[in-house]
């Protein structure tokens, strides 16, 4: 099997949830199933800008072969004004502005697109949907694709021009079934082969008190924790405000500490720490000795760190409006969730004061992250799902650019 | 702790769970109503929360849409004053000032018809929303009688399993609706045939493309029109309500080049389950010719076949050229 990956961003250096763990699947059939696999993409590693900060050429990085092209064009500020009106009601935008969103949005990169398209692959990953190379890789590509589409309900699924683009594709890889529920409420594809991929983690190791003095803790400490990118659509400064309530009314409540980039400033304080972008070991040894960790962000598509927290010995708490995060919960039967201040204030009394409570959740929740999300489980599952994309009518047939 | 083939626990303490669940939403209830809750900055926090979270297509929220319309009632555009006898002018004057008051009501009408119909949308897009979201939860009935074994089609998928692939395509998809559907795809899919199933029963979290869970009728719903090769029902006839089979043949006639129903006879059902039983079932096998005048209807024809037995038949249709 020859598998191709169509991708704005790749490398060790790109931070994403999706590209990172997409590196990752690559990686583990090279070398679990002795796939060949060809990644087409630009040269960025920053989303915000998609800037060429790569050279371009050709690299080999594990096994894994990597074209590097240079975009057109990146990310347009102006992408943020049309964002705006396409949230006040996508379905309604006119195809040529949903096309010229998606050209602002960029990265515009012709070049790895035409790479692809001419490629010997026997099919190709395309991820994620709503960036210009997934855009016009899918129509061009059609059968051949395996979409990692990472959908979230937000306005840019709605966009007309999406419906072409999830239906020309081959098959489908979910991160879970609230987002095949989603896709499949969304555009008249379910007959097309999907599977539920998922995502793995690999556990790290840290030291808990190590982790304490690098988050500026007091040794033996105890905190609660976030872990991820410090900004107000993950749901990190309403944590905050939850947690200061929490501390107003629980005066001995301990300390709640935010682990990860700061996109959006948030002041720390006598409840709340923000620590910032911290190493690895850091990060495993807080999620050891946490209390419990929050996972605010209703805008998950998977999220490995709920798995991480559990494989860590952490329980967690949840945003009940996040349809992937509650997934994990319900399925493991690892986690709890709150949708209001009422219910957050209840679960965390409940945890803080019932540590046996809370290891009975994590054992669930380590149990169904080992069972469900190993490599060996994850590989098999994608080479199924491209046994049967592969076994569908011809698929060597693609559509010349427009 | 135990748990199944797809990871999902089946353990003892799932009750344990469900009860704590239950108590803390008690508890945070019971919280709520307590004197001194911070009911102001909870409002806060919440519609932070709702603002930050998904919000199909991005329309505005149910509330800001209910204000709206209360805003656009309760707002009363100003009547003219009564004007006063003084010849052909003032009656002139009033006459503009009514026109004016008029045409203000007027638009004020068609602000509020269109502001009560996008509450309406919103509101049926919300149900739908919900809908979907329940089916996850937990699969509606669909007009399928809860699974017997009397009528879980094994019976009659046993006269016709050899027989099964003879009326599919070779290069179009298939699918295959639900007695048995593992084994009975992979038997298919190593024939040749370009298969996948659904059933309602085992494990809802089916990770593979093979055989997913859910229900047929909320399947059909989001596949493309005639994106099926074939669909073929097994289980499923056995234990339909006559009410739903309209909607059911409306669905497959729009995604499906051809169907094939296998089922009980019905005369073979009332006997194998007994008068008692028979009557009193929620759902039942039809006659051939029921389903044949009813795919006709979408205008799909063919032939109903019996196994020599008579105890079970085969409808295969198709559309019209």
């Amino acid at each position: 099997m020859k598998l191709g990956l169509v991708v704005p961003r790749y490398g060790v250096d790109v931070v994403g949830g999706i590209e990172h763990w997409l590196r990752l699947l690559c990686e583990h059939l090279v070398s679990m199933k002795g796939w060949d696999v060809e990644v087409f993409t630009t040269c960025a590693v920053s989303a915000a800008t998609w800037a060429d900060e790569l050279p371009a050429g050709d690299v080999d990085l594990e096994g894994v072969t990597v074209h590097r092209r240079r975009s057109v064009t990146g990310r347009d500020p102006r992408s943020g004004e049309l964002g705006v009106l396409i949230g006040r009601g996508a379905a309604a935008v006119p195809e040529s502005m949903a096309q010229r969103f998606v050209d602002l949005v960029g990265p515009v990169c012709p070049d790895v697109l035409n790479e692809a398209a001419s490629s010997d692959c026997d099919l190709v990953a395309v991820t994620p949907y709503l960036f210009w190379p997934a855009v016009h890789a899918t129509p061009r590509l059609g059968r051949r694709v395996i979409f990692h589409c990472a959908a979230h309900d937000e306005p840019e699924l709605h966009l007309s021009i999406m419906r072409e683009v999830f239906g020309a594709v081959g098959g489908f890889a979910y991160n879970s079934y609230s987002e095949q529920a989603l896709v499949e409420r969304t555009f008249p594809i379910a007959q097309l082969p999907a599977s539920v991929i998922g995502a793995t983690v690999v556990e790290g190791s840290g030291d808990p008190d190590a982790a304490r003095a690098a988050l500026g803790l007091n040794p033996g400490e105890p905190f609660v924790l976030c872990v991820g990118r410090v900004e107000r659509a993950k749901g990190s400064h309403v944590l905050a405000d939850l947690w200061r309530l929490y501390r107003q009314r629980r005066r001995r409540a301990p300390r709640l500490v935010f682990l990860g980039p700061v996109h959006e400033g948030l002041e720390g304080d006598d409840d709340v720490i923000v620590a910032g972008r911290q190493a690895e070991d850091v990060k495993w040894g807080a999620l050891q000795a946490c209390e419990f960790a929050v996972t605010p962000s209703a805008w998950e598509s998977f999220s490995l760190v709920v798995l991480e927290a559990w494989l860590a010995g952490a329980p967690v708490v949840v945003n009940r409006r996040c349809a992937a995060t509650l997934e994990h919960c319900i399925r493991s039967r690892g986690g709890l969730s709150f949708f209001d201040y009422a219910d957050f204030e209840s679960v965390a009394d409940r945890l803080l004061a019932d540590p046996a409570l809370g290891a009975r959740l994590v054992a669930n929740g380590r149990s169904y992250t080992e069972r469900v999300f190993n490599w060996s489980a994850i590989v098999d599952r994608y080479e199924l799902l491209a046994d049967h994309i592969l076994a569908r009518a011809p698929l060597r047939v693609s559509v010349p650019p427009a | 702790m135990a748990t199944n083939e797809h990871g999902t626990s089946d353990s003892h303490d799932e009750t344990d769970l469900d009860r704590l669940i239950g108590e803390l939403e008690t508890d945070a209830a019971r919280r709520r109503a307590e004197p001194g809750y911070p009911h102001d900055v909870d409002a806060r926090l919440h519609f932070e929360l709702a603002r930050r979270a998904p919000k199909a297509q991005g329309g505005p929220t149910l509330t800001e849409i209910i204000a709206r319309l209360q805003e656009l009632a309760g707002d009363e555009p100003d009547v003219p004053p009564p004007g006063r006898d003084g010849g052909a002018g003032w009656r002139r004057h009033d006459g503009q000032a009514v026109a004016q008051h008029l045409q203000r009501l007027d638009g004020r009408v068609t602000a509020l018809n269109l502001a009560t119909a996008t509450a309406l949308g919103a509101v049926v897009q919300r149900l739908e929303q919900l809908e979907g979201r329940v089916r996850q939860l937990e699969p509606l009935d669909d007009g399928v009688a809860s699974s017997s074994p009397a009528l879980d089609g094994s019976e009659a998928l046993d006269r016709w399993r050899t027989r099964l692939a003879e009326t599919l395509p070779r290069h179009a998809r298939v699918l295959y609706a639900e007695s048995q559907a593992d084994e009975v795809v992979a038997d298919l899919r190593a024939q040749g045939i370009d298969a996948y199933g659904i059933t309602s029963t085992g494990s809802r979290h089916r990770p593979g493309p093979d055989v997913r869970f859910g229900e047929l009728r909320t399947h059909l719903t989001a596949v493309a029109d005639e994106a099926l090769g074939a669909v073929v029902l097994v289980g499923v006839p056995d234990a339909m309500i006559a009410a739903s089979i309209g909607p059911m043949v409306g669905e497959l006639g729009r995604v499906a080049q051809s169907v094939v129903v296998i089922s009980e006879a019905p005369w073979w059902w009332r006997l194998r389950v007994g008068a008692v039983h028979a009557d009193l079932a929620g759902g039942r096998p039809l006659d051939p010719d029921t389903w044949l005048h009813a795919f006709h209807g979408v205008a799909m024809v063919g032939t109903a076949e019996y196994d020599p037995t008579g105890q079970t038949y085969r409808v295969v249709v198709q559309a019209r050229e």
